[in-house]
């Protein structure tokens, strides 16, 4: 029987929680070990110091506090009692339609406006007429040809 | 006479007298459990109502896989260990100047005996309130309720060797915090 086994069985012997084997099994131990024997009576000193604080009188008008509370309970407006449970949840789907509601419009008015200006009107901006007397295999005749495939 | 067993069945169909009944036979049992884990009057008062107007309001949740003492207690214990964990304790010092300043007082009117009472009072209490939360109730419910190992799982809801696990450890810490009072004779 190890010293560890013993404490646990000083624990349970102290609340009564020990069956005769193994209160026998921790009488031989404390008799061969002077460590566990120490701890025994430490243990059984500080123990049996601590008494529990005597009984006292509940109030005796606690009954009444209960009934008023149950009588509260029971007199609440109905529609009180039938949003309490729900209220939580309906808060947060309020605040969750709100929120997005409110994002649409906001995120329009400061998203930036794409440039509406089309392909069409950038051929035009940029066409450069000065390349039409460029070499074929220039880069701007291939840019012209370009052009000219996508206005078709 | 009926058992706690078919009263609360009543009074999960709203039977008053019935919860009165109920309310009558426990209602010192469970005050004191929970003035011992609190320490505190008033705060006994309030959760005592609290108690068992969970009681009135669950009755229909008893099932009578356990007594209805330890379904009882059961919720006293959870509610005491709610209020605790809201409401950080205001710890007073050991050597509390108040304390030590009416030990040696000339003027002080209450004997010296009562004072010293009182401190010893006061350091245990201290001691059992810094034990971890399930290890205070293992051992207010072993020690100052005088439960069994087994009516303690029930209560809380674990195993018998978790009981002893949180009894031995509950021991140890109170030795260690109450050993040093004891060794220069101040318990």
């Amino acid at each position: 029987m190890n010293c560890r086994r013993m404490r646990r069985y000083i624990s349970r012997d102290l609340d009564g929680e020990l069956d005769g084997i193994e209160k026998q099994a921790l009488l031989d131990h404390l008799e061969i070990c002077p460590e566990c024997k120490q701890d025994y009576e430490n243990l059984s000193s500080i123990i049996n110091t601590i008494e529990p604080p005597a009984a006292i009188p509940a109030p005796p008008y606690l009954f009444q506090g209960i009934r008023q509370a149950i009588y509260a309970q029971k007199h609440q407006p109905f529609i009180i009692g039938w949003l309490k449970p729900a209220f939580v949840p309906a808060l947060f789907l309020a605040l969750f339609l709100f929120s997005a509601v409110i994002s649409g419009p906001l995120v329009q008015r400061i998203t930036p406006k794409p440039d509406k200006t089309d392909s069409a009107d950038l051929e035009l901006t940029l066409s450069l007429t000065v390349f039409d007397d460029a070499p074929a295999a220039s880069f701007s005749n291939i840019y012209n040809n370009m052009m000219t495939r996508e206005r078709r | 006479m009926q058992n706690d067993e078919e009263l609360i069945e009543k009074v999960a169909e709203k039977d008053d007298q019935a919860f009165y009944e109920l309310f009558n036979r426990h209602e010192q049992k469970v005050f004191n459990l929970v003035y011992r884990y609190v320490g505190a009057y008033h705060e006994a008062e309030e959760l005592t109502q609290d108690v068992f107007l969970k009681v009135f309001n669950s009755a229909h949740k008893f099932r009578g896989e356990s007594k209805f003492a330890t379904w009882l207690y059961r919720i006293a214990v959870n509610t005491c260990k709610n209020y605790k964990r809201k409401k950080q304790p205001t710890v007073v010092s050991i050597d509390d100047p108040e304390i030590s300043t009416a030990l040696s007082a000339p003027a002080s009117t209450e004997p010296v005996a009562i004072l010293a009472e009182k401190r010893k009072r006061a350091i245990i209490q201290q001691a059992i309130d810094t034990l971890a939360p399930n290890q205070k109730t293992a051992f207010v419910l072993s020690k100052y309720e005088g439960f069994s190992y087994v009516e303690i799982a029930e209560i809380m809801k674990v195993s018998i060797s978790a009981v002893g696990v949180l009894l031995f450890r509950a021991k140890q810490e109170l030795k260690k915090k109450l050993l040093p009072y004891k060794q220069r004779g101040e318990l």
